[in-house]
């Protein structure tokens, strides 16, 4: 059985190739025109202003056919089975028109749409941890969806960019780094393991995509920022264990699935884009340098950044054409971007083709196939951004010589330079999938997919490094792949004239893996040889593999009263490879409730349109790492050829997933007419068997840690979301909405091990019990007596005389003080829409977030080595002479107060609000657009991150450190700033057409 | 290719579908996969593992005890402190800092490698023919009790397998057991070198006994004598290393990347020192012709030592020198003054130093001191020989000297606050 699993990824990769081959000679089969047909065709507009509805899907129930609407709002679908049939017109945001037409053989019906605006949309279809498609109306679990048409008109870059803001609560930000990735969190932290996966699973079309955060030099990159933007249609993110109990064992974290733009039963749509951004750290973000001033011929790093960071520029070229008949829609899309970073060596790249095929080759079934590739490139610096930034940020002019010119901390910023590392990866995905009208209501999903990642890294640096070594060369390959092999079933049965049945049933299985090749040499035999080949020196040679097989199935009813109340049980229940031997299958249960109060007969609220209340509770997990359970030994050879073993990981036999059980309930309301809505949830979620890290007794002969099912955690938080539609007539419109989260967690159980300090000597990050994790307990400068001076004032010459005092025990041992919390415990997020006419568009996009604290590191240092300008002029006051005794104590106070040599002093308040996104898109006249041969034609000026509101007086982004990947340490390690990477602003310039 | 074979050859029907899928999570073997970076136990009973079994334990310790080794000279004033940039390692900061990686870290090591050591010991004698003669076996026992030696040396408490406190006399019982059965095993191996080492580390541990029991116990010293003897009269000159380290790690701390490890900076007071006898400085403290042209942040003249100059060079665990020293010294006990000086001048004969000649039985235990600071040098022995002749080491602060050379270090917060059958642990 060893063997079975690299065997069946050979050839579960050849077998997904196969199916790929066999579905694609199925577009052979794929049905021609039918016989007794006629069309529909009409045009859709805003109920309110009668302005026309762009990409407005419409379609004909029970027939699987449908088209999107054109700039104009117009719509023709052919192949209709001619006879009585209903067409219906969806568009978030709107209410779903419904209508009836006559269809003759051959003939042309006409039907038109005014949709109603509407504050929630009940009949909104989602996907994503719901078993099948289902109205929102269904649905007790609380799904977020961003579409399209709000990201079309948005500057964003990626994936990450697209959700924030928009998605409420959501935690994490990008370094500021080129290509940094985000790690994103919903709803808090849904685990205490540190180096566990603490992220939502990424799903794109169904197939789950691999995520894991890489790095090049100090840059995280992950996959999703592979995706092309243009491509998407719709996310859907589900936050927590109510909503991802089917996903199961890994999704405690939440899921975010992404829909690309498929083809529907039209003539080609054309479409481009081009993006032009300029990419621009303020200097403004660095802090001056004392000691650096012209008059000492030092003006290159007087404002230190100014010498090495400058503009970057971003381009982006979109291509695609979508489009189909009735056997066959297509989807064809490719991007080209490039950016040159607004850091030496920092660079990116990302080429990408997507393919979509959708065949209907009988009434009652239809097949897809789907292909990606991307090509990826991220350049940087070794070993990191960070360590340029500290040569020059923490350069001590004291300690200049020929080649320290600035007296740099570890080497000369420009022999740093030639020290590069960058990456290039190539994601390829392919998916295929079945799916078959059983009978009337009984629908069969069969899905099949793989995604590829293949990553180069290479490290070289032709005049040597940090560690002296003369010319180096590092070689990484990993490979990675997540299989997904996905069938359900979905009964849709009416059991009375008032009570319906849904039920669906269904498995999963995932295989995921990675395996790693790692050589490194130096001494090259002469600096223009560039492969490992001409270095003499082998100084890493490793390789590594890892799989983990995850399968579950599932069990979901739902029932529906009078289409207003619904009440949802399931099941899921899942084996994986990571569980220990003597740990079996695990379940995880869902019950969910939904009920659309305002449809009943008696509902008479005035300003009220709809009101539902809603609940849900269920479970999800998480697994362990992949040989968490395993007792393992490491063989290591030593000199002489000699074998020896060591114990490596103790291992569990009894490891489980931490379960998060979560329960919501929720009010939505939509008021006035559709002019406003709001949605309050209330959450809370229970982590147990919470996975931690245990050290054993290291007499027991296994050292490193173990994971163990001991911990306990509760959560519980609101969600306030509300949008207002200020004004809307033809000529302007003006709406708002704002969200609000809040959270708290705790730690309320540690299984009896001793609270765990994260990360190393001089953080003090903590899970500790009765805390939320990462809690900063750390010693605390005695405000009372701050300092103390090892001599008298009057003789006070050098800032090291000044002693800092810390609040300490009974027996002496300083006091871990409760500071603060190192994770936000509220975010806010608000926006504005500005209509103005027909074409003209002003979007503003705020977020926020606050209750956490920053720790300056950087600023800690730069006092320590006396180069801030604050320090520095306390050196130069003490070593004058002529300083007087009253200048001296003003200097033992200010040093005293806040002692460089207590790093919590140094702790900030990270709160903050920042203006994110600003854009004003213009959509061209026609008849101008039309001249140049053009459809719908928008040019976008905008900008992004464009100002921080903020006390925090460092150079980080606080909303980088709301679990971004600063340091590559743990989530709960987000908010120390040490040589950290600013945020940079970004001007966008976009045109995108149609035709 | 379980489920590709099942969907063509049945899937007819999204029922069949379903049962795939379903039948895919009952099927035994799904979830195995591979491990092919890791051995997990059974792997360890394969016999083609035996010979990397036989030098796991001495793998396993040979880090931490030339941590040991080197942190005992610190302690006892043969090398300066690396960071402190001082003489002086507080005997208590295991107490005192929470922070003390270095007296955490050295205990889990120790601590695991005696595990370490017993577990190969016993996957042997599972696995070979012919345990009672056989070097893998022999020399596994050897590190058992070279574990147990060093780490009842240097912490107050011993901990087993998991088990309950106890004190460093119990596993210095315990470790002489284990020489014994490394000398037996050894020499019916026909390693007659390993028999002798190992008879002379036993005979270390009776003379600590003897001291750690306060001196009273004439027969723990004559035991010493008498194991030491049987040592000698095996092999004059033996001389076990502790070899098995990572490519040059071995000896990491005395000497590192370059020429000059972390530890490499001596005690002045060595420097040039003179034997007592003949005036001239002693030719077995080897050190560097000048001292660092910087002198330390008070003005300290700092030299650099030369006993060890590779990474590559090997560590002594017990070799004759030792064993004749402890004859000397349990002569001196029982009055045999005579015969203390002849075993003393046995020892200085060999780096061709004069004879040293006394009838004082307190000149004599002087000079016995002298010959093991000066013979010993750097291997290990001095923190332990100022605890048992109660000598305050020159350059102690006044912490330390209140703390007296009798005090230990405390068992590791990982193994305290981890081990339920210690008081304070988790469990």
């Amino acid at each position: 059985m060893r063997q079975f699993l690299s065997d069946f990824q050979m050839k579960a990769r050849r077998g997904v190739g196969l199916m790929s081959i066999a579905l694609l000679a199925l577009l052979v089969g794929a049905i021609p025109a039918l016989a007794q047909q006629g069309s529909v065709q009409g045009r859709v507009v805003d109920g309110a202003t009668l302005r026309p509805l762009n990409s407005v899907q419409v379609f004909v129930q029970g027939q699987n056919i449908g088209v999107i609407t054109d700039t104009q709002g117009r719509f023709r679908i052919d192949g209709v089975n001619a006879g009585q049939v209903t067409v219906q017109a969806q568009l978030i945001g709107y209410a779903t028109g419904s209508a009836s037409a006559t269809v003759q053989a051959g003939g042309v019906a006409e039907v038109n749409f005014e949709l109603q605006g509407r504050a929630i949309d009940l009949d909104e279809i989602v996907v994503t941890g719901t078993g099948a498609p289902t109205q929102r109306r269904q649905l007790g679990q609380t799904i977020n969806s961003v579409d399209a048409s709000q990201l079309e008109q948005s500057p964003i870059v990626n994936v990450a960019d697209a959700l924030q803001g928009r998605v409420p609560g959501i935690g994490g930000a990008a370094m500021g780094e080129t290509g940094a990735a985000t790690r994103i969190t919903l709803r808090g932290v849904a685990s205490l393991n540190t180096s566990l996966r603490n992220e939502p699973l990424i799903y794109v079309d169904g197939i789950r995509m691999d995520n894991r955060t890489q790095r090049v030099g100090g840059v995280a990159e992950n996959r999703l920022g592979d995706i092309n933007p243009a491509d998407i249609e719709r996310i859907e993110v589900i936050k927590g264990a109510a909503a991802a109990t089917l996903f199961g064992t890994e999704a405690s974290s939440g899921v975010i699935q992404i829909f690309t733009k498929r083809g529907s039963v039209q003539a080609p749509v054309w479409s481009f884009g081009v993006d032009q951004h300029i990419v621009h750290l303020p200097h403004s973000k660095w802090p001056s340098q004392a000691g650096y001033r012209a008059s000492e011929g030092r003006v290159l790093y007087d404002k230190p950044a100014e010498a090495w960071v400058d503009l970057g520029y971003h381009q982006n070229y979109t291509m695609s054409v979508r489009g189909g008949s009735q056997g066959i829609q297509y989807s064809l899309s490719g991007r080209f971007m490039d950016e040159d970073g607004h850091m030496p060596n920092h660079a990116t790249g990302n080429t990408s083709l997507r393919s979509a095929f959708d065949f209907t080759h009988t009434e009652r079934l239809r097949s897809s196939v789907d292909l990606s590739v991307v090509r990826n490139n991220l350049d940087a610096s070794w070993p990191s951004w960070s360590s340029i930034a500290s040569d020059f940020l923490l350069s001590n002019p004291a300690n200049a010589n020929e080649r320290f010119t600035h007296g740099e901390s570890e080497m000369p910023v420009g022999e740093r330079l030639t020290m590069q590392d960058g990456s290039e990866t190539t994601n390829v995905s392919v998916a295929a999938s079945l799916a078959w009208d059983i009978r009337e209501g009984m629908l069969a999903n069969f899905r099949v997919g793989h995604n590829d990642v293949s990553r180069k890294r290479t490290r070289f640096a032709a005049e040597g490094d940090y560690a002296g070594r003369p010319g180096v060369r590092q070689i990484v390959n990993t490979s990675s792949y997540a299989t997904t092999l996905d069938a359900s079933i979905n009964w849709n049965a009416t059991l009375t004239d008032r009570i319906s049945s849904t039920t669906t049933a269904g498995g999963q299985s995932f295989w995921e893996g990675i395996t790693t090749e790692n050589a490194q040499k130096s001494q090259f035999a002469s600096p223009t040889l560039r492969t490992l080949t001409g270095a003499s020196t082998l100084n890493t040679l490793s390789e590594s593999q890892q799989d983990v097989v995850n399968a579950g199935f599932f069990l979901q009813q739902q029932l529906g009263f009078d289409n207003r109340f619904f009440i949802t049980a399931g099941l899921r229940i899942d084996g994986n490879s990571a569980f220990g031997e003597d740990f079996g299958l695990t379940t995880y249960p869902k019950l969910g409730f939904s009920w659309v109060i305002s449809e009943h007969e008696f509902f008479n609220i005035g300003g009220v349109d709809e009101l539902r209340i809603r609940g849900a509770l269920g479970s999800a997990g998480l697994q362990p790492g992949a040989f968490d359970a395993q007792r393992t030994w490491n063989p290591t050879v030593f000199a002489g050829g000699i074998g020896r073993i060591t114990p490596d990981n103790l291992g569990n036999s009894e490891l489980q997933p931490e379960r998060s059980t979560e329960g919501e309930v929720a009010i939505e309301a939509g008021l006035f007419d559709g002019r406003m809505g709001f949605e309050t949830i209330y959450f809370m979620q229970q982590t147990r068997d919470a996975l931690m890290s245990v050290s054993p007794p290291p007499s027991t002969g296994f050292t490193s840690t173990q994971l163990r099912n001991i911990g306990e955690m509760d959560s519980w938080g609101i969600e306030v979301v509300g949008d207002l539609k200020v004004m809307d007539s033809q000529s302007f419109g003006w709406d708002f909405n704002a969200a609000y989260t809040f959270l708290d967690q705790e730690i309320t159980d540690m299984g009896g091990i001793p609270d765990i300090r994260i990360a190393s000597r001089r953080r003090w990050g903590w899970l500790a019990e009765g805390y939320r994790p990462g809690v900063l307990l750390a010693p605390k400068q005695d405000p009372s007596n701050p300092y103390t001076l090892s001599v008298p004032v009057e003789n006070l010459t050098n800032v090291r005389q000044i002693l800092p005092n810390v609040l300490r025990d009974a027996d002496g041992s300083e006091s871990l003080v409760f500071h603060g919390d190192a994770l936000p415990s509220w975010t806010v997020d608000f926006g504005s829409n500005f209509r103005f006419g027909e074409n003209l568009t002003v979007r503003a996009l705020f977020t926020g977030a606050g209750g956490f604290l920053m720790s300056n590191e950087t600023e800690v240092l730069r006092d320590v080595i006396t180069i801030s300008p604050r320090v520095a002029e306390m050196v130069a006051i003490l070593a004058d002479p002529n300083s007087t005794t009253a200048q001296r104590q003003a200097v033992a106070d200010d040093y005293g107060s806040k002692h460089p040599g207590v790093i919590p002093s140094y702790f900030e308040e990270g709160d903050y609000l920042k203006f994110n996104e600003l854009s004003v898109n213009y959509t061209l006249p026609e008849t101008f657009a039309g001249a140049l041969g053009f459809g719908r034609t928008t040019v976008m000026v905008g900008a992004r991150n464009i100002h921080n509101f903020t006390k925090y007086s460092g150079i980080l982004d606080p909303q980088s450190a709301t679990g971004g990947t600063s340091l590559g340490g743990s989530i709960f390690e987000s908010n120390i700033d040490y040589i950290s990477a600013p945020t940079p602003r970004r001007y966008v310039f976009s045109i995108r057409t149609t035709r | 290719m379980r489920f590709f074979k099942t969907k063509s050859h049945g899937c007819r029907n999204g029922a069949a579908l379903m049962l795939a899928v379903f039948s895919l999570t009952a099927c035994d073997g799904l979830f195995d996969v591979e491990n092919p970076g890791s051995l997990v136990d059974e792997d360890l009973e394969t016999p083609f593992l035996e010979n990397t079994l036989a030098t796991s334990a001495e793998g396993e310790l040979v880090d931490d005890y030339s941590s040991a080794l080197v942190n005992g000279e610190m302690l006892g004033d043969h090398v300066w402190h690396p960071s402190v940039q001082d003489f002086a390692l507080l005997t208590d900061a295991g107490y005192r800092d929470r922070d003390n990686t270095l007296v955490e870290s050295m205990f889990n090591g120790l601590a695991s490698a005696i595990w370490v050591a017993d577990n190969m010991v016993t996957r042997l004698q599972a696995m070979v023919a012919n345990p009672g003669a056989h070097l893998g076996v022999a020399n596994s026992h050897f590190m058992a009790g070279l574990a147990r030696l060093t780490l009842a040396t240097y912490y107050e408490n011993v901990v087993y397998d998991g088990g309950g406190l106890l004190p460093p006399s119990r596993a210095i019982e315990d470790a002489i057991g284990n020489m014994q059965s490394a000398a037996q095993v050894a020499s019916a191996a026909g390693d007659i070198n390993l028999a002798a080492a190992s008879l002379g580390a036993a005979a270390r541990g009776s003379r600590a006994l003897y001291y750690e029991g306060g001196g009273t116990n004439a027969s723990l010293i004559q035991q010493a004598e008498a194991l030491a003897r049987q040592a000698l009269d095996l092999a004059p000159d033996f001389r076990k290393d502790m070899r098995y380290g990572q490519p040059g790690a071995s000896n990491g701390h005395f000497t590192g990347l370059s020429e000059e490890g972390p530890y490499h900076r001596m005690h002045v007071t060595y420097a040039n020192r003179p034997d007592p006898v003949s005036g001239v400085p002693d030719p077995r403290i080897i050190h560097s012709a000048q001292p660092e042209s910087t002198p330390g942040p008070r003005g300290e003249i700092r030299w650099i030592q030369r006993k060890y100059t590779a990474r590559t060079d090997p560590l002594p665990a017990s070799r004759a020198a030792e064993a004749e020293l402890i004859v000397a010294e349990a002569r001196l006990i029982a009055g045999d003054l005579d015969g203390a000086v002849q075993w003393i001048n046995r020892v200085r004969a060999k780096s061709g130093l004069p004879d040293f000649a006394s009838s004082d039985a307190a000149a004599i235990r002087t000079q016995l001191i002298y010959e093991r600071d000066t013979e010993l040098w750097l291997e290990g022995r001095r923190w332990e020989d100022h605890r048992y002749y109660n000598i305050i080491p020159v350059a102690w602060d006044q912490v330390n000297i209140d703390r007296g050379v009798s005090a230990r270090w405390p068992i590791s917060v990982q193994e305290r606050f981890n081990n339920p059958n210690v008081a304070g642990g988790g469990g």
